[in-house]
């Protein structure tokens, strides 16, 4: 059988065998194994984070990642990112009729690779098939729970610094380009990472005070989002901004701003200015500086241009569409 | 940077979109003298086009085995009748006219026709594609020319009674086909000076201060400081192109009203491939928005921030005109980058 069909959602025999031969094989572990309504798991004795998170990304695959390493970074970054260690995903699948079971394979595959490599068990989980033509090939849902290793805030200081762990905007520019066909000279990959060591290696410093993943909104929704609930404002630097030259290329060509775009596998830290700089040698993968946190125009972001002038940075509003010329 | 002092209160006009989207993204304005003034012109194709296209292309589409082809931004522009071409599934977003004519011989079975805006950047490619279309013999594949150009839209705003434009920030790309040389009109007839100019802040800053200093000294010439790109005859490939498959017609400007010669038609020996006469398209007409000031703000003759529905309806979320709707308009710009207290 090569491709998914209406029955692999039905609860009968065929959803079975989809379970038992796929993807059971291929999440291997204790408490999936069982095959239980819920998974059972051993009392954490701390504090838990529990985060959820969809992905219906289009195109499913694009160069750097698919829809299943997707699913599992997404999670489990925003798990990092509230101060937990993750340790548990639940996984629904919800398959257009007529999917490939061997594009399947290599989704479940990218999940479980990712989640080994980050220490984490897929425990859970459910398939739903829909209709042909009622959705967009594959949708995937994860759950996740964490342990609570940090306890973050927006209780910042003056003059704390903003870290951001490498260049800007890879994953939304990919995804442009996997989705409208577009191909230029070099190699534009997706983001898309586990931020697991990096964001543990930033909770070792007592002066961090929160963790962000700039995902949807770029860096510059997302820098807006940090201070919107504090009583301070932050500047962020243009000349100290990562881009890679690709994604300058294409944003260029195309009219769009880096800031906005979004990022699957970087971490935003807000900590004092030593720490900072110790932490980006530690991160490497052009870790830089990219901001400060000021007393002046609480609750505002503004960018110091490269020509030496200031202007304020807003939300990301409407999707960006390609420019003309 | 320290600028010249200026003699006297300068305006400036910049007139391509992707000037003015620099301009507003680096602050530059806030660099500038006092009495130095930087304003916006007709250099954004999506914003010097009657929204009277957009319900035309919207009847085009619903004909059977259709799909329209057009670059992102005409998507967003609100027509008159309809709300947009957003969502309908038989539009296509490409890049270049290429892409069209790859999709027409992908799909034989329907009739793919490009919405061809643009100035003097987007004609040439339009044009081979065109050639291209007649070496293959594509027969399904149409071109609905939307083509402006420069020239005869500064001259219009230039012959108005109350035009105050000192100098010209001249659009790079356009020069790079039609060279320092076809700006030579403005000393020539208007005696302004003009400064073709690249799209870094700094290429504008020095550029700015260039015009400054003719002024200064009473001297109208055209100078280039994006001679990297910009030669002073220009591609002279891409401008034989041009003229081997379009010639000059009339042309509606968004703000401007009818430009005599200010268009681009494809020749009798294309008109296979032109879309205007395979569907027997009425002319557009020029109906604009109530309360939209887009057509001052074109001219120059006001500021975004001038207009009634700026901020208050007019937002890029919900564009009422075209100014707005562009990645590149100077509503959107202003928007996006200037206005300090949003929503």
């Amino acid at each position: 059988m090569n491709d998914i069909l209406m029955d692999h959602g039905s609860g009968g025999q065929l959803t079975s065998d989809l379970i038992d031969e796929l993807i059971v094989p291929t999440f291997k572990n204790e408490q999936l194994t069982e095959l239980k309504d819920g998974a059972i798991l051993p009392d954490p004795q701390n504090k838990l984070v529990f985060s959820t998170d969809s992905f219906v990304v289009d195109p499913w695959k694009f160069p750097g990642g698919n829809i299943g390493k997707l699913a599992v970074c997404g999670t489990i970054n925003d798990l990092c990112m509230a101060g937990g260690i993750p340790k548990y995903l639940s996984c629904s699948l919800i398959i257009e009729e007529g999917f490939h079971i061997n594009d399947l394979r290599a989704i479940l595959h990218s999940m479980q690779q990712t989640a080994k490599n980050a220490d984490v068990s897929i425990v859970t989980g459910d398939t739903k098939v829909i209709e042909r033509q009622k959705g967009n090939q594959i949708y995937i849902n994860t759950a996740g729970i964490g342990i609570l290793q940090r306890q973050t805030s927006y209780q910042y200081q003056e003059n704390d610094v903003v870290v951001l762990s490498g260049s800007m905007g890879c994953h939304g520019a990919s995804i442009f380009m996997a989705r409208e066909d577009i191909h230029l000279q070099g190699e534009l990959l997706s983001d898309c990472t586990c931020l697991k060591e990096k964001a543990m290696k930033a909770m070792a410093y007592d002066s961090l005070r929160i963790l962000r993943d700039p995902t949807r909104g770029g860096v510059a929704t997302t820098c807006i989002e940090l201070i919107e609930k504090s009583d301070f404002g932050m500047e962020l630097y243009e000349a100290l901004l990562p881009v890679d030259p690709n994604v300058q290329t294409l944003c260029d060509l195309l009219g769009f701003d880096p800031l906005y775009l979004a990022c699957e596998g970087r971490m935003l830290c807000i900590m004092n200015e030593n720490d900072a700089k110790q932490l980006c040698e530690q991160l490497k993968d052009g870790a830089k500086i990219i901001g400060k946190i000021t007393k002046e125009h609480p609750q505002k972001l503004y960018l110091k241009t490269k020509i030496g002038a200031t202007r304020r940075l807003h939300k990301l509003s409407g999707q960006p569409l390609p420019r003309i010329c | 940077m320290h600028f010249s002092k200026p003699k006297r209160p300068i305006q400036l006009m910049e007139i391509c979109g992707t000037h003015t989207m620099s301009i507003a993204r680096s602050g530059l304005k806030s660099l500038l003298p006092d009495d130095v003034k930087l304003i916006s012109g007709p250099g954004c194709p999506v914003c010097v086009t009657p929204s009277s296209l957009i319900d035309l292309a919207y009847d085009l589409a619903q004909r059977p085995n259709t799909l329209l082809c057009s670059y992102g931004d005409l998507l967003r522009i609100p027509g008159n009748k309809y709300s947009s071409l957003q969502g309908l599934s038989q539009v296509k977003i490409c890049l270049s006219c290429m892409d069209a004519l790859t999709l027409a011989k992908e799909n034989p079975s329907k009739n793919v026709i490009f919405l061809g805006v643009g100035f003097e950047t987007t004609a040439p490619g339009s044009a081979i594609a065109i050639l291209e279309a007649q070496r293959q013999n594509i027969q399904n594949f149409f071109f609905l020319s939307l083509l402006k150009q420069t020239k005869p839209a500064i001259c219009t705003l230039l012959e108005q009674e109350n035009t105050q434009i000192d100098g010209f920030l001249c659009p790079g790309h356009v020069a790079a086909i039609i060279g320092e040389q076809g700006f030579s009109f403005l000393p020539n007839q208007y005696h302004r000076p003009g400064v073709i100019s690249g799209f870094n802040p700094e290429d504008i800053l020095y550029s700015i201060e260039l015009l400054i200093q003719m002024l200064n000294q009473d001297k109208s010439a055209i100078q280039n400081t994006y001679g990297r790109i910009v030669k002073p005859q220009g591609n002279q490939t891409a401008q034989a192109i041009i003229q081997k498959v379009f010639e000059p017609q009339d042309s509606l400007w968004r703000g401007l009203g009818n430009i005599s010669k200010s268009g681009l038609q494809l020749k009798k020996e294309y008109e296979t491939w032109d879309a205007w006469k395979r569907f027997n398209l009425p002319p557009l007409t020029n109906t604009e928005p109530k309360g939209c000031q887009c057509a001052s703000i074109l001219c120059g003759q006001k500021e975004p921030k001038q207009c009634p529905l700026f901020k208050t309806v007019c937002k890029p979320q919900t564009p009422i005109g075209p100014c707005m709707v562009s990645s590149e308009g100077a509503c959107a710009a202003s928007y996006l980058y200037e206005s300090e207290d949003l929503l």
